[in-house]
């Protein structure tokens, strides 16, 4: 079986799954969208048999994967689902449609009406770019009075398509959160992300530090649900523990997985691999 | 053997992984410059400076 792993920028978690497929008798490539040139009245792409879509820009990986599917390629994730994942908007409407709890979230598309649902919140919230990761520009407001700085500055670096207002209730936390890898129905790491000394967010690419979490019946269940909901595929779950409960922040469609690495026993890129090639 | 390669920012020496592949960054460990990868040889590697990390860049 061949395999193209897409990249554009190959990171860590690439060069894993490479060795991974390397390791299983495969014969993977990884093909870098920086250097090819896609004609788009003769693709031809029959040397493999699967793409497993592993590039770091949202809208590349988006247009190459459409692309690839176009002519019959199965890729991994789907178009479709990576589509609706990398945009906050429409994850948090399929979630709360599955009936996945997620935070209370409202969109303005105007900034007096973002500034009316802040105080819904009791300008305890939390801003967020629809499209975006590693939790740039994720910004916190704890007070009434830090509500017009900080959205001043999200006018500035809003532009279409992401000039919408993504309003969040802040919730209450400790100073981690859980981060599920699934692959399929299988759970294939769990792990707490505690945030760095002095940091608000819990992502590893804000210096957060992984431990090892023991699943329980509600995170099995949890995920389980997030892999019926979007029918197989390779996700990245984040969870956050508020005293209501379990509440989902997000599904990451190409889940980093160093950090998580870090405090797992067995290899995770093995077994996304494993996954691609077995279903 | 890993390779080494000076940063262009601080002169550091910036250490390069045996596994190292076209188009990764790698990080100067000293300035915290960014990196990426254009070129890899028997001798060693060619990097250029990285383009600013893109809004829609992520996992
Ligand atoms: N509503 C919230 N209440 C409390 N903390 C939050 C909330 N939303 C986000 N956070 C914190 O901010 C971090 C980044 O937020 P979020 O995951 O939504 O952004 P992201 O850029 O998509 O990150 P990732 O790449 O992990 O998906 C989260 O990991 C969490 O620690
Ligand atoms: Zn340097």
């Amino acid at each position: 079986m061949k395999i193209a792993i897409l990249i554009d920028r190959p990171r860590w978690e690439e060069k894993r799954l490479l060795d991974a497929a390397l390791k299983k008798g495969l014969k993977p490539i990884l093909l870098n969208l920086n250097e090819i040139i896609l004609d788009l009245s003769r693709i031809q792409f029959d040397d493999y048999d699967l793409v497993l879509q592993r590039c770091i820009s949202h809208y590349h990986g988006l247009y190459a994967s459409k692309i690839l599917e176009d002519v019959g390629l199965k890729v991994m994730n789907k178009f479709s689902v990576s589509a609706i994942l990398g945009n906050k908007l429409f994850l948090t409407l399929l979630l709360n449609k599955a009936g996945i709890k997620t935070p209370r979230t409202y969109i303005a598309f105007d900034r007096e009406k973002a500034e009316e649902a802040i105080e819904k919140l009791d300008f305890r919230a939390v801003v967020k770019p629809l499209v975006g990761s590693w939790g740039r520009y994720v910004t916190p407001i704890f007070s009434k009075q830090e509500m017009k700085p900080i959205l001043d500055l999200f006018d500035n670096i809003m532009h279409p398509p992401n000039n919408v207002y993504y309003v969040q209730e802040l919730v209450e936390r400790p100073p981690r959160d859980i981060r599920m890898i699934i692959a399929g129905k299988d759970i294939i790491a769990c792990v707490y992300r505690n945030s760095k000394e002095g940091v608000w967010a819990t992502n590893v690419a804000q210096g957060a530090i992984t431990t090892p979490c023991e699943l329980n019946e509600e995170l099995k269940s949890l995920a389980e649900k997030i892999s019926k909901t979007l029918n197989g595929g390779i996700f990245g779950i984040d969870v956050m523990e508020s005293k209501e409960g379990y509440l989902v922040n997000d599904v990451n469609p190409t889940p980093e997985f160093k950090g998580a690495q870090a405090c797992t026993a067995h290899d995770i890129a093995e077994k996304i691999i494993e996954y691609v090639v077995n279903g | 053997m890993s390779k080494l390669v000076k940063c262009e920012l601080c002169d550091a020496d910036i250490e390069i992984q045996d596994d190292v592949v076209v188009g990764e960054l790698i990080t100067c460990p000293e300035c915290g410059s960014e990196y990426e990868v254009v070129k890899v040889t028997e001798k060693g590697v060619i990097i250029k400076e990285a383009e600013k990390i893109e809004e829609d860049w992520g996992e």
